[in-house]
């Protein structure tokens, strides 16, 4: 699956995506962050303020217990801050 | 008419008010957002997602023109580097009565701050930089629609 990245997001991980393929038991956008964080640097700071993290399953919006089954995008990102 | 628009380049609110056109039309409200000084910062850099933005700007257009029965509406809203003063985002819209276009403005610019994937930047005179985080009030304006 691909990842990217975007805003302080991207800057913190120092690249804008990666291609990861994932266990079986990584069934939803939660487990993908646990798993990432899991493995430390980048992914533990990027990752830090889980509840400041924003979610989108191939370009659309989605909560963090979505599931990324047939999914071939996840974008993560901080809050958005536009206008 | 809708006229939406994600772009590095700056733009002309005078211009872009001049485009509606319509026989019923009895009022213009209009909204422009620029770059303001404040924390010594010399510039802001604005990033976008390259299709979450586009496609999130259309979906408000949609929304809002429903919402107020508009006859036009109007949103641009730049990306990259922008210097104090210069425009960042300008939103219009155009309807039979005052009310409905002037609440309007305020709708998308209130859902704009809250639903769109756009992130600033901070670039301040030494050269360092800073993302600005999203505020509470911005939220809780928002979620208040």
């Amino acid at each position: 699956m691909k990842i990217t990245y975007f805003a302080k997001t991207r800057e913190l991980m120092g690249r804008d995506s990666d291609s990861i393929d994932f266990p079986t038991d990584i069934h939803t956008i939660d487990d993908v962050i646990e798993y990432l964080s899991a493995k430390g640097a980048p992914y533990d700071v990027a990752f830090e303020e889980r509840n400041s993290l924003r979610f989108a399953l191939d370009n659309e919006l989605a909560q963090n217990d979505a599931s990324i089954n047939n999914i071939s995008e996840l974008a993560i990102f901080p809050p958005v801050t536009g206008g | 008419m809708q006229h939406i628009a994600l772009q590095a380049k700056a733009f002309d609110a005078g211009e872009e008010l001049r485009k509606f056109e319509s026989k019923r039309l009895g009022a213009i409200a209009s909204f422009s957002g620029l770059v303001r000084s404040e924390n010594e910062i010399r510039a802001l850099s604005i990033e976008h997602h390259p299709v979450m933005t586009q496609k999130a700007l259309e979906k408000l257009c949609d929304i809002t023109t429903q919402r107020y029965h508009l006859l036009g509406v109007t949103i641009i809203h730049r990306y990259g580097t922008l210097k104090l003063g210069e425009p960042i985002v300008f939103v219009a819209a155009a309807s039979e009565h005052r009310k409905e276009a002037m609440e309007a403005i305020i709708y998308m610019m209130d859902r704009l701050k809250t639903d769109v994937p756009l992130w600033k930047k901070e670039i301040f005179a030494d050269g360092s930089s800073r993302w600005i985080d999203q505020k509470q009030s911005d939220v809780e304006r928002s979620s208040s629609w």
